[in-house]
């Protein structure tokens, strides 16, 4: 995404398909570095001018033009970001802060923008790094996304450092904030304050913008890439969350440059007033049209009009809101759950969005730590119920394959080898190979009958005669079923009521004999 | 595993692995016999009967077509005659009942159209008596079975089960559910989500099983990790709204679903943690796994806050098995352990598998895999004293030590300066069958020959070095001997010279020449003085012979330190003026000494 400094000349490649290699800097050098660099990029001023218009050549200007309304609102939600950063701040991590002290706004954020995924140290000492280079174009998002992320650190860093904080609390003009403002922000900052003395200046846009470039290029460098950071970053996030309010002001927008006809984009964008030249402009278009001009030069400038209204409703709103954000940040602060369950949030978005693994770095250890098992939220899904009806409904039907082979599997988890012959005799004894203690001469004996109603069959006899060839045939029976080990209880009753049975049927014969 | 006799005990893991294995192949093969065989076994001899000892009836008694022998046959599990069966009824016109069909279906699901193969039967059983005693080719499909993957047959296209689902004159919620679970059982995942989209439609409820198996199937429905999570969350609300309460399977497939969900796991699986918590079902083993898993799992920055607060849970508790994923609990958390290097996470953890059962949850295999990886943490962040405390409870009646185990014990040895403790370690290593291991033999030699000890020390290492020249010598008919490294030769010789065993040590010299190696100067050196400690000229001389026939520049100074140390005899000296010194040689030396 970004030109190589040395190849600015050079027409910019496709959006993506740049390759960045940033001057190898060791941090103390920083400083002097950016000095030099400030002063070459004066000379680069009228380009960068031209060249934000042409920047993104491969956008299409349906595609760009909401963007750039919307830096403010871009601006909010990176506001909102830093937000979260600098409310974790619970370690100080001093090198890296004052790293981007050294750095200021400007070399912080083109490190950044280089977004791999490589710690921040080794970005400060400035490795080339290839970013976006071979990386398919529909996965820029996320690398955006992730540069994002990045961004947030650093604004926490930075707010770690104590200074952006006391100038959030006490608001200070545009003009610091500009240079101190922490660096996630500080897009939504330069960028209203560029637009801040356009409003102020002479109506000149372009030459305003000239000027502009050669007060502060660096800065004005570094806006223009934050513009354009904030074009692919924040694209599908503004889709996802903003999917209404987009259409609506997309719609707008595009309503825009259709009518507007030649009127080029990005003095609509900047200038806040309608100026001379594009009333001029407008006109001249008007005139070329072959009928109506007049209506057409009004509808122009009606249009232009309405356009600078929302724009500067747009950017009052974020102005606004930025306040509010920063009050919020003061007052109500965010629980760590919350904090930890957008973060993690934002995170697997990333994750999901190039399919792969990302390092999370110490970010994610600092989110974890603030997690535990004790707080937080349920998912509130299901209801506590008394189950009694369904479980008695469950155990009527018997179990099938599946609940005796999980059964079995379950089982199978403790189910460990005997340590040692004592366990093995309790394993064997269980499965009945051996004999049970103590020992037991009735085991296995299915009828629970006791012993002495196998031996002692007297009390069957009742029926009988008390005495007489009958009793004494009878006695000899339960004498023989006593010493039978073979038969139940069951059994001998049975054959002993079979003979009383056949006893009671030739009754009468024997009563005759 | 245990042996009664102590003497039969198996010494080291590829002893016990072989043991556990014949034990159980032993088993197999009575199995075999009375399965085929049953002819021979019609005598009930044990009185009482022991039905665990007696074969199983396998054969249907059943004859003829009818529903009964089908059920019968589904009972039995044999899946083709069952299928057949169906088949011969609905030809003949004769109506299967809804419960026999969905039985059978059961048993089609359940086993992906396959027949329950003898070999996984055997496995099965392996799992209830002796866990990790099977042989390795049959480890890997096990282990698929243990993690839930799909083992035997994947779901076919049109395989048996789903034509009869299909021509099934009437469906319940049954038959859905078991169809969604074989489904997913078998790695047909889309389908059963398809067909669980009919059972909707179809205006039935799924069963609470049904949606486990759901849920364990969304990581291969969805791509994008919120995807798979909103899937999940779709499924417990479905679930909600059918008044189908939630078990513990139910959260734990959902974490194990978050454990493929990156980032999203690691929120959201602490909701489904407080939502068990709300619900009164307490976390198993299990669920805590999948809870480290999704923490700690190929993150690198990590944080301690998330396991000490699991292991205090686990701690309070005892634990049943009630999830066939309990099992890999203790693993992981060891492994989050070492990874945090955290030492008293460890003893914590350690702690709560000695309380109660826990350490039932695991097998030969996990605990060797769970106590080599604490061995290795003791030996990197503890006390010598402790380590050695721990190595000798330990080793090897708890577990027997890996390779790796023995280095990071070496290496703490080294690193507390107790090198006089590695002729024991030694011991153990010949015991543990480690003793051909390149790699160790090297860490032990150099270890051993790096400094100058106590001559009591010196002895005992000079004794390990002999063993070790054993290993690289012929022993037997069918032992491949170790090949000699220039190193591992070299410090054999050092070991042998400071001990004073000179002869030995030029033993070892020759084999220089042998294996094409050159010895280092130190080695040359060490040798020197030790046959002028025991007032061996002899070997010096042959010792500068050698180095002049190798050509080393080293061989002049060898030379005169010989003329000047011995007290050599005429011939001695004439025979050192007669070393033919093949030119300066200077090329050919140090290219190939500093070999190690």
């Amino acid at each position: 995404m970004l030109q190589p400094f040395d190849q600015l000349g050079v027409p910019p490649l496709g959006f993506f398909q740049q390759v960045n290699v940033l001057p190898v800097l060791m941090t103390p050098q920083l400083d002097a570095a950016l000095r030099v660099w400030a002063d070459e990029v004066k000379a680069w001023g009228h380009f960068w001018s031209v060249f934000r218009k042409d920047v993104s050549p491969n956008v299409s200007l349906a595609q760009r033009s909401p963007e750039w309304a919307q830096h403010s609102r871009c601006g909010l939600s990176r506001a909102e970001h830093s937000r979260t950063c600098w409310q974790r701040s619970p370690h100080t991590r001093a090198p890296e802060a004052q790293a981007v002290r050294e750095g200021a706004a400007g070399p912080g954020r083109l490190c950044r923008e280089r977004g791999g995924a490589e710690p921040a140290g080794t970005l400060l000492r400035g490795t080339p790094v290839r970013d976006c280079c071979s990386r398919p174009a529909g996965r820029a998002g996320s690398a955006g996304r992730r540069r994002r992320r990045r961004c947030g650190m650093w604004g926490g860093v930075r707010a770690r450092g104590g200074l952006a904080t006391r100038l959030l609390g006490t608001a200070h003009g545009r003009a610091r904030s500009k240079q101190e403002l922490f660096s996630t922000s500080s897009v939504l900052s330069k960028d209203k304050d560029k637009s801040a003395a356009s409003k102020d200046s002479t109506p000149e846009a372009a030459a305003k913008r000239q000027e502009d470039g050669a007060e502060a290029p660096k800065q004005q460098l570094l806006d223009i890439i934050g513009n354009m950071k904030v074009e692919v970053s924040y694209r599908k996030k503004l889709q996802q969350l903003k999917a209404s309010e987009r259409k609506k002001q997309a719609v707008s927008k595009l309503e825009g440059p259709d009518r507007e006809g030649s009127v080029p984009q990005g003095i609509t964008e900047d200038t806040q007033r309608l100026n001379p030249e594009l009333v001029t402009a407008a006109s001249a278009v008007a005139s070329s049209l072959p009928r109506n001009k007049k209506q057409t030069e009004s509808e122009l400038l009606a249009q232009l009009r309405r356009h600078e209204e929302t724009t500067d409703k747009q950017k009052k709103g974020g102005t606004i809101n930025l306040r509010n954000v920063i009050s919020e940040m003061t007052v109500k602060r965010q629980s760590p759950e919350q904090w930890g369950a957008r973060l993690s949030g934002r995170i697997s978005l990333q994750l999901d969005e190039d399919g792969q693994r990302t390092r999370p770095g110490r970010s994610s250890a600092q989110m974890d730590s603030r997690r535990s098992l004790k707080v937080g939220k349920r998912l509130n899904i299901f209801t506590k119920a008394s189950t009694e009806p369904e479980h008695a409904l469950k155990t009527v039907s018997s179990p099938t394959i599946w609940d005796l082979e999980f059964a079995k599997e379950v089982a199978a988890v403790t189910a460990q080898p005997p340590r040692n012959g004592f366990e093995e005799m309790i394993q064997w004894t269980k499965e009945g190979i051996l004999w049970e203690f103590p020992i037991d001469n009735e085991a296995g004996m299915e009828d629970d009958a006791e012993f002495h109603e196998h031996i002692f069959l007297d009390k069957h006899l009742e029926g009988f005669p008390k005495e007489g060839p009958i009793r004494h045939f009878m006695e000899l029976v339960i004498c023989g079923l006593s010493k039978n080990p073979y038969l139940s209880v069951k059994q001998k009753v049975e054959h002993i009521e079979w003979f009383q049975k056949y006893f009671e049927e030739k009754k009468e014969l024997l009563q005759e004999i | 595993m245990f042996q009664d006799d102590p003497f039969l005990m198996p010494r080291n893991a590829a002893n016990s692995r072989l043991y556990a294995v014949s034990k159980e192949s032993g088993r197999n093969a009575a199995k075999y016999i009375i399965k085929n065989f049953p002819q021979y076994f019609d005598k009930t001899f044990a009185e009482p009967n022991v039905p665990s000892l007696m074969p199983q009836p396998v054969t249907p008694r059943a004859e003829g077509v009818s529903e009964e022998a089908l059920r019968e046959r589904v009972h039995l599990r044999m899946v083709k005659e069952s299928v057949d069966m169906f088949d011969q009824l609905l030809q003949a016109g004769t109506p299967v009942s809804l419960e026999t069909t969905n039985s059978l279906l059961d048993l089609l699901c359940f086993y992906g159209d396959g027949e329950p193969t003898p070999e996984k039967e055997q496995e099965e059983k392996e799992d209830l008596e002796e866990p990790g005693v099977d042989a390795s080719e049959q480890k890997a499909p096990k282990r698929q079975f243990r993690r839930g993957a799909q083992p035997g047959p994947r779901w076919r296209e049109n395989n048996h089960a789903e034509r009869i689902f299909k021509i099934m004159p009437e469906r319940n919620a049954h038959s859905y559910c078991t169809m969604i679970r074989g489904m997913v059982k078998h790695g047909a995942y889309s389908r059963a989500y398809d067909m669980y989209i009919d059972l909707l439609n179809e205006r039935h409820k799924a069963d609470v099983h049904t949606f486990n198996a759901l849920i364990r199937a969304v990581p291969y429905l969805k791509d994008k990790f919120v995807e798979r999570w909103e899937l999940a969350k779709d499924l417990l609300t479905h679930m909600a709204q059918q008044k189908v309460q939630p078990t513990l399977l139910t959260f734990n497939s959902v974490l194990k679903s978050l454990r493929r969900c990156g980032g999203v796991g690691r929120s959201m699986s602490l909701f489904v943690l407080k939502e068990m918590e709300a619900l009164d079902i307490e976390p198993s083993l299990a669920s805590y796994d999948h809870l480290l898993s999704v923490y700690y799992r190929g993150v690198e920055a990590q944080s301690s806050d998330i396991i000490s607060e699991v292991l205090n849970e686990v701690e309070k508790r005892s634990f049943t098995a009630q999830d066939p994923d309990d099992a890999n609990f203790f693993n992981t958390a060891m492994q989050v352990c070492c990874d945090l290097k955290d030492i008293k996470l460890a003893y914590q953890l350690n702690r709560a598998l000695e309380k109660g059962d826990n350490w039932k949850f695991l097998d030969v295999d996990r605990s060797n895999g769970y106590w080599s990886k604490f061995f290795s943490l003791l030996c990197m962040m503890e006390q010598i004293e402790v380590v050695l405390k721990w190595y000798k409870e330990m080793s090897p009646s708890v577990f027997y030590p890996s390779p790796k185990n023995i280095l990071d014990l070496l290496q703490a040895l080294d690193a507390a300066n107790q090198l006089e403790v590695i002729p024991s370690v030694w011991e153990d290593v010949k015991q543990l069958g480690f003793s051909r291991r390149q790699d160790l033999l090297e860490e032990f030699l150099s270890l051993m020959s790096r400094e100058q000890h106590p001559s009591e020390v010196q002895l005992a290492f000079a004794k390990c070095a002999e063993e070790i020249k054993g290993v690289h010598e012929p022993a037997g008919p069918g032992q491949v001997p170790l090949e000699w490294t220039g190193s591992a030769l070299g410090h054999v010789v050092v070991l042998l010279s400071r001990a004073g065993r000179t002869q030995d040590a030029w033993n070892m010299m020759e084999h220089f020449q042998k294996i094409n190696r050159i010895p280092t100067d130190k080695v040359m050196d060490e040798f020197l003085s030790c046959a002028k400690q025991n007032n061996c000229p002899d070997e010096a001389i042959k010792m500068v012979k050698l180095a002049a026939s190798l050509g080393l520049p080293l061989s002049q100074r060898l030379k005169s330190r010989t003329e000047e140390e011995f007290e050599l005899s005429e011939t001695q000296k004439k025979a050192l003026e007669s070393i033919r010194w093949d030119g300066d040689s200077s090329d050919s030396d140090s290219s190939d000494s500093d070999r190690e």
